[in-house]
């Protein structure tokens, strides 16, 4: 399938911005088996890039979500808890990472002491 | 005349032997001395000869014999030549196969040597990153619930803060 047409029909999948189901299942019907495949990849490429998820160790405030929302306005904010991070958030925007946790601060302090050595 | 009567010579027979002499002698002469005379100085001759080529081939001999002398004392000289060269060949061929080897050994002990090293020293990072391993799991385990919903919060505000410099 050509790109120019996966595109269309990742916007024809749409409702204000984000994702419509029943679009997307309607789309589905009509494709192929390989054509389905190439679509469910160019959507999960699609949410990969238009998805921010913010990792932290509990449940956070509304107030502080609203802020976080607001630093990445045009994309769709996931939160999940990960427990592991011991205190502080890992955002996942795309392909750029913001490890602002203890865990990985201290993985870092590890490569950093280990290559040293 | 009479002396020659008493002593008993009659010169007619006298004459007649004298005759029968010469006549003896001109035969013999004639007939047996001058070929013996030739036999004589043909043998001569071939004793000559023959005296001629022992000598000639006793210098031959000679000669040989030098020559022998000369080509065996050439042919000694060249199998002693032959001998310290290969000698010389050898005394070569030794001291590069040691130069070989020894260079040889040196760099398989130069690899050895680099080689324990290497492992060393990725033993020692492989035991570092295992210490400091145990060091963070042991830190994490010993710091779980220490930080509270607030410290939480504060922590947040800082990486929004933060978040908010970098997409400026």
């Amino acid at each position: 399938m050509q790109k120019k047409i996966l595109t269309y029909l990742i916007d024809d999948s749409m409702t204000k911005g984000t994702l419509d189901l029943e679009k997307v299942l309607t789309i589905a019907d009509v494709l192929n088996r390989k054509q389905l495949k190439e679509y469910i990849r160019a959507l999960k490429i699609w949410v990969q890039e238009n998805t921010v998820i913010v990792e932290t160790v509990s449940t956070i405030s509304g107030q502080t979500k609203g802020e976080i929302k607001d630093l990445f306005s045009d994309k769709d904010v996931v939160f999940e808890e990960n427990p592991q991070l011991i205190l502080g958030a890992k955002i996942t925007n795309n392909d750029i990472i913001y490890k602002m946790n203890l865990h990985d601060t201290l993985r870092q302090l590890q490569e950093y002491v280990t290559e040293e050595a | 005349m009479e002396i020659i009567n008493e002593f008993g010579i009659h010169p007619v027979l006298l004459i007649a032997q004298i005759v029968n002499f010469l006549i003896i002698l001109y035969i013999l002469k004639r007939f047996a001395y001058k070929p013996i005379l030739e036999l004589l100085k043909k043998r001569e001759e071939e004793i000559k000869k023959g005296l001629s080529d022992a000598q000639e081939a006793r210098e031959l001999l000679e000669k040989a014999e030098e020559r022998e002398r000369e080509l065996l004392r050439k042919a000694q000289s060249e199998a002693k030549k032959l001998l310290d060269d290969a000698r010389k060949v050898r005394d070569e061929m030794m001291q590069k196969s040691q130069d070989a080897t020894r260079k040889e050994a040196d760099r398989l002990l130069k690899e050895a040597r680099e080689q324990i090293s290497f492992e060393t020293r990725e033993a020692e990072k492989r035991l570092s990153a295992h210490v400091s391993d145990l060091a963070i799991q042991f830190l994490e385990r010993s710091i779980e619930g220490v930080f509270d919903e607030k410290d939480q919060d504060i922590v947040m505000r800082s990486a929004i803060k933060r978040l908010r410099t970098k997409k400026n």
